[in-house]
């Protein structure tokens, strides 16, 4: 864990107090995470949400908007929990990428395959991989986590 | 494991110390001293929770209270305030003195 | 993260959210929803009872405050049982919540310098601002520099300024912090 989600004290820009309105995809990503963490639902607790996100890699975590990083976590708490297969997880995103990449775009097909990669570490419950070498491919990473309340 | 209760008011230090697993003690606490305002319960352990594992037995959590003076030293480029933060008992220490609650 | 849609509108999907991250979306709710982990129905239903929660309710709840001590007391006292009662809502799954008072003399600051602990089953989703990097950093060491920091209207001066690290769920009320509402 590189502690990236620990930021009380550290230096930071201007707030920005505009409102904001929750687009379809924060909609969808915020309501798949409070079904998944339902307590009623016994999937997984807050808890593991929260240790997920906080395995992301520092780039990840500041470069990606928060329902963006929020998905990562919960995908790989999903492998983790045999809700879903990892390597089915990865065709799927693979055939979108077919479908909605007309022209075979490598980069984008490279670029959604490497940000579903569970990783070594994404079977073991807390075997993240060690280190945080701050990479911003998200290979190895991104094992579960996220914690709301 | 659980320690003895802390009552309010008794003088605590935040333990120090960088785990590598989950953990919602926040590294600008480790190692600050506080004021117990009360405690707020007992929970399972969110370290352990974190993982899949049931947390228990449950730990008690308080509120601390924090001067802001004592937290951020000479960072602090505002008066001081206070800073409440919930802590659980394992990252705790009453300062040596400190009476603890009878029961 | 923005949306150009006006409140009240079909929620449209920001530009800013990366391709990537809508195909794992995709794929990822489409794995989910065939293995029977949770139904269409379920997600519109949560979808619909997210939105349901408002900054609205929080200022009824300030509102009665003010106009009823009784309330205000027991608010004060146990948040979730005189909310259940007085405004009808089921609470079960909510982790504790604490209603702090400001007063003339204290001013109350909420932030997770964690992640984005938050009285969802109350307040609704949280603000993008209390979930921002530069919030969750800055609020906890220099708390009135931060509250002006973005506001035309200078913040009135506090002599303490008390913050709750949300490992349960604090919420604040206070006559001059409207926008949080």
């Amino acid at each position: 864990m590189s502690g990236v989600h620990d930021m009380g004290g550290q230096s930071a820009g201007r707030l920005h107090l505009e409102e904001h309105v929750p687009s379809a995809f924060d909609q969808r990503v915020d309501a798949m995470l409070r079904l998944l963490a339902h307590p009623a639902r016994g999937h997984f607790t807050v808890d593991a949400m929260r240790r997920s996100i906080e395995s992301l890699p520092p780039a990840e975590y500041h470069g990606l908007a928060y329902y963006e990083r929020w998905l990562r976590a919960v995908a790989s708490l999903a492998i983790e929990r045999g809700l879903v297969d990892a390597r089915e997880l990865e065709s799927r995103v693979a055939e979108l990428n077919r479908l909605q990449a007309p022209g075979g775009d490598a980069r984008a097909a490279t670029g959604g395959a490497e940000a579903v990669r569970p990783g070594r570490g994404a079977l073991g419950a807390g075997s993240e991989s060690a280190g945080g070498d701050g990479s911003a491919d998200g290979n190895g990473r991104g094992m579960s986590g996220g914690g709301q309340g | 494991m659980s320690a003895r209760p802390l009552s309010p008011g008794a003088k605590v230090r935040v333990r120090t110390g960088d785990p590598l697993t989950h953990c919602r003690t926040p590294r600008y606490l480790r190692g600050r001293q506080g004021t117990v305002v009360r405690a707020l319960g007992r929970f399972a352990n969110p370290e352990e929770l974190a993982y899949h594992r049931p947390g228990l037995p449950a730990l008690v959590l308080y509120q601390v209270a924090f001067e802001a003076r004592e937290v951020w030293g000479e960072r602090l480029t505002e008066p001081s305030y206070r800073i409440h933060a919930d802590v659980f008992e394992h990252w705790l220490e009453p300062l040596p003195g400190e009476a603890e609650a009878s029961s | 993260m923005r949306s150009d849609s006006p409140g009240g509108a079909a929620p449209v999907d920001a530009d800013e959210i990366r391709p990537d991250s809508r195909r794992l979306e995709e794929a990822l709710r489409g794995l989910l929803l065939e293995r029977g982990v949770f139904t269409e129905v379920d997600l519109r239903r949560q979808i619909e009872a997210t939105g349901a929660r408002t900054p609205l309710l929080g200022a009824r709840i300030v509102a009665r405050a003010w106009a009823d001590a009784g309330f205000r007391d027991a608010l004060l006292a146990e948040a979730r049982p005189a909310l259940e009662q007085a405004f009808a809502l089921d609470l079960e799954h909510t982790p504790e919540i604490t209603v702090l008072e400001n007063t003339a003399g204290v001013h109350h600051v909420v932030c997770c310098t964690l992640c984005s602990c938050y009285p969802r089953n109350i307040l609704g989703v949280p603000p993008l601002w209390y979930k921002s990097r530069e919030y969750r950093s800055r609020v906890v060491i220099e708390p009135r520099a931060s509250a002006r920091s973005g506001s035309s209207t200078p913040r009135p001066t506090c002599a303490t300024w008390s913050f709750r690290c949300a490992r349960r769920a604090p919420m604040a009320g206070t006559k001059s912090a409207s926008r949080r509402w």
